[in-house]
């Protein structure tokens, strides 16, 4: 049976593979094209090139759909009218048989199409096995499901509506669902584990729906089994609102331990603190050197000293997100105070009006603990070229405005193919620090993949940083960081003093 | 012992009852035909009997199985042709059968070179490329070369042009006459089923209207005429065995269905003085059309 399916699948796999080949070959000349864009007209050629990249994926990704659907509807299991159905071949030996076929043809050909490439471009054992695996995980996911639609359903035109409509439910769930339950800000804090949980239940479902289908034949109960799995996806969405090991809440730590210490300021009128007002923490970490610490989410009072008070909670401010906001406090400054801004998300409830107040703030933050390390160093300056191993970054230019833009190419120097990298799957963000001054530049990456295939990307960057500096000063340097947010604790602050933005509070312990 | 039994067996599509409490049974070493307008159930019938669809309620058993349990095992010994099955048109002959020989324990590989030999298969030809006819034997050829004990074909004659029939039927012909082979047949061309099949079984509306040997149905029908003398009496009280009775001038033709040399041409001479009978036998084809049209009249009379 599994020679058959090779035999069947042969040319339109080595089409597909010929394609993947070819966009392989494309990225090459993109990387030869890159030379010759001048920093003026990158912006607009690289918004065409990630047009570029989300065609050559879609391409790629509803070939690889096609051609599993074709494997299975080729000897299909919904209806009656199927070859095999009458011979002696039972329903599992037929899924044994299509799992190695499309194991062989959709997961293990591409990687070993893709190797020649890599080998050629220098990937090290270590970049060989992740590039392997994630390129091969994925498609193996997608071919998950995709056998799984196509064993539910009589033809090519079936499997398609189903592909397209399981699409749809899954923009319901991930974009529209949780705004309509408010789940955005509580998913965003578990958007990492929930992502997994949803990924696993997606092509587990896939999975079961699958194998039920070949075992039993029994094409309503499969549908069953997947329309279980899309609920449970946005069940999950919906409800999921904390990350794996946080179920029983991270550990409290007193604030007599005295190890961190934070000063809070307040843009604006204190008195009329609103919801989405910022309040800025600057931790001081307690130790020097990495760990670095960062504050995630606090709640408390606010009391000013006329007997006013009103609940507050602090969540990371809109716009920054997650990883950016650990950035702040992931350079390497251990042994100095580094800036944090949360906002206040609930619109505080002052008994009293009064125009202009001092308020405390007691409650309790939460912590991060952050680690990571400096990759490379690159003075930002049009043109200016930092290399740190095989990886080459160049500056492409600073453009003018009111917010500071850089456009920097990033680049795997190999000597074949130097455009080569693996898929970054570790959070890699950027932080701007003046080498002179030690001030801190947040930067905002708008894009950041070219275009890519089979683990091969040229990996653009077009940075906005914020807030507007003058990045052409030199002594700028762009660093990029590893973190990894793992330990977590609770500390209580007791009148912490707010300050207004450019006085000299104090900070608390 | 019976290949086939079914008791009561039900299908239905939601509201539809494509079959309704089918009590069936076939004999080993028969050829059986199941007969019926589009629509009486006898694709359903042969696709819950191989397994293709569960019954709603009944039971049927194939080979001595429940088929809710046929599994590759049985499978072994069933052959299946269908006008609608899905062949896989990108292989050719050859490729086919190299396919499907593994499967079986007892594929013959004489029998199947005889087979090609006698269906006249272009080996390396892809289905795509073959004819309807050429396909359907392609199809028969795999399903022959295993010796089954049990053969089920649904339509097979459906689309054929004569030659190919006569070579698909001579094909069935002479490998159920090699051994006790049963073979299972649904099919509304009766010409072809005539030549076939020993038993008849007819559906309407998903039920069993009739049951027998082919011999005997065809024993007991006969297409009676009979040519009055002087007299010429009212049709009235007549016995109800005589169906689609009518006159036409001196004559009187009807069709009795519990044929008896005899019985019959006495009841004639009863009721019609010096009349002349001369019962004609009838083609399965012309019993086929008599019942469905008594199964229309009855149910217009119900209605």
């Amino acid at each position: 049976m599994v020679r058959k399916d090779l035999r069947r699948m042969a040319w339109p796999v080595l089409a597909w593979l010929g394609f993947l080949v070819a966009s392989a070959i494309g990225v090459v000349l993109v990387e030869c094209q890159l030379e010759r864009v001048t920093p003026g007209a990158a912006a607009e050629w690289m918004r065409g090139l990630r047009s570029a990249s989300i065609g050559v994926s879609l391409i790629g990704t509803s070939a690889l759909v096609l051609l599993a659907g074709v494997l299975v509807l080729e000897d299909r299991v919904a209806g009656t009218q199927s070859f095999w159905l009458t011979r002696p071949i039972a329903g599992g030996r037929l899924l044994r048989a299509k799992l190695i076929a499309a194991g062989g043809l959709l997961v293990v050909a591409p990687i070993v199409v893709h190797l020649p490439v890599w080998l050629v471009a220098g990937f090290d054992g270590r970049e060989l096995v992740r590039v392997a695996w994630h390129l091969g995980l994925v498609n193996a996911g997608v071919v998950v499901v995709a056998m799984a639609l196509a064993a539910l359903t009589e033809n090519l035109g079936q499997q398609a509506f189903a592909v397209l409509t399981t699409m749809g439910l899954s923009v319901l769930a991930i974009e529209v669902v949780p705004a309509v339950f408010d789940r955005t800000e509580a998913t965003r804090a578990a958007i990492g584990t929930q992502a997994w949980v949803i990924l696993g239940i997606f092509v587990g479902g896939a999975g079961a729906a699958l194998s039920w289908q070949y075992r039993t034949r029994r094409t309503l109960a499969g549908w069953m089994i997947w329309l279980a799995a899309l609920v449970g996806f946005v069940g999950v969405r919906v409800g999921w609102t904390w990350e794996c090991g946080r179920a029983g809440g991270p550990p409290a730590m007193s604030a007599e331990g005295g190890q961190i210490a934070v000063a809070l300021t307040a843009d604006g009128e204190l008195g009329e603190l609103r919801p989405g007002a910022a309040i800025q923490a600057v931790v001081t970490p307690p130790t020097k050197g990495p760990p670095w610490v960062a504050p995630w989410q606090g709640r408390g009072v606010l009391r000013d000293f006329e007997g006013g008070s009103a609940e507050v909670e602090f969540g990371l401010r809109e716009g920054w997100g997650f990883e950016l906001a650990r950035l702040l406090t992931g350079v390497k400054r251990a042994d100095s105070s580094l800036p944090w801004e949360l906002a206040v998300s609930r619109r505080p409830q002052w008994e009293r009006p009064a125009a202009s107040r001092s308020p405390v703030f007691s409650g309790t933050m939460e912590f991060v603990h952050l680690e990571g390390e400096v990759w490379y160093e690159v003075p930002v300056q049009a043109g200016a070229i930092g290399q740190r191993g095989a990886t080459r970054t160049r500056v492409m230019g600073v453009a003018e405005g009111a917010k500071e833009t850089l456009l920097v190419e990033e680049r795997r120097a190999a000597r074949a193919f130097p455009i080569v990298q693996t898929y970054p799957l570790e959070v890699d963000r950027y932080v701007l620090v003046q080498r002179s001054t030690g001030a801190l530049c947040r930067v905002r990456a708008l894009g950041q993949r070219g275009v890519g295939s089979g683990g091969m990307l040229v990996d653009i960057l077009m940075l906005t940083a914020e807030p507007a500096v003058d990045l052409r000063r030199e002594g700028w340097t762009l660093i990029k960081v590893r973190l990894a947010a793992r330990e977590r604790w609770v500390q209580e602050f007791r009148d912490l003093p707010v300050a207004k933005a450019g006085s000299s509070e104090k900070g608390g312990q | 012992m019976n290949q086939i039994e079914t008791r009561g067996l039900t299908r239905r599509y939601g509201r539809t009852e494509a079959v309704h409490a089918l009590d069936l049974e076939v004999p080993n070493g028969s050829v059986f035909a199941l007969l019926g307008p589009n629509g009486a159930g006898k694709t359903t019938t042969l696709k819950v009997l191989m397994n293709l669809l569960a019954p709603t309620s009944g039971v049927a058993t194939v080979l001595g199985v429940d088929s809710r349990r046929l599994g590759a095992r049985a499978r072994t010994q069933i052959g299946y042709v269908s006008e609608n099955q899905q062949l896989p048109r990108w292989m050719t002959v050859r490729q086919v059968l190299d396919f499907c020989r593994p499967f079986y324990p007892t594929w013959d590989r004489e029998l199947e070179a005889a087979l090609l030999r006698q269906f006249d298969l272009p080996e390396d030809r892809k289905l795509a490329h073959l004819s309807r006819g050429m396909a359907m034997k392609a199809a028969l050829l795999a399903s022959l070369a295993y010796r089954p004990k049990l053969l089920v074909l649904d339509e097979p004659f459906s689309g054929l042009d004569p030659l190919v029939r006569d070579d698909f039927i001579r094909g069935v012909l002479e490998v159920s006459a090699q051994g006790e082979w049963t073979v299972l047949l649904a099919s509304h061309d009766i010409e072809e089923v005539e030549r076939l099949a020993d038993h008849v079984a007819m559906l309407e509306e998903g039920r069993r209207t009739l049951c027998e040997r082919t011999e005997s149905l065809q024993a007991r029908f006969r297409r009676v005429e009979v040519t009055l003398g002087e007299v010429t009496p009212a049709l009235e009280g007549l016995p109800t065995t005589w169906v689609e009775v009518e006159r036409a001038g001196r004559v009187v033709k009807f069709v009795e269905t519990r044929y008896e040399r005899d019985a019959t041409e006495g009841a004639c001479r009863t009721r019609f003085v010096d009349a002349a009978v001369v019962a004609k036998p009838m083609t399965l084809r012309e019993i086929f059309l008599v019942l469905a049209r008594q199964g229309r009249t009855n149910k217009e009379r119900a209605a």
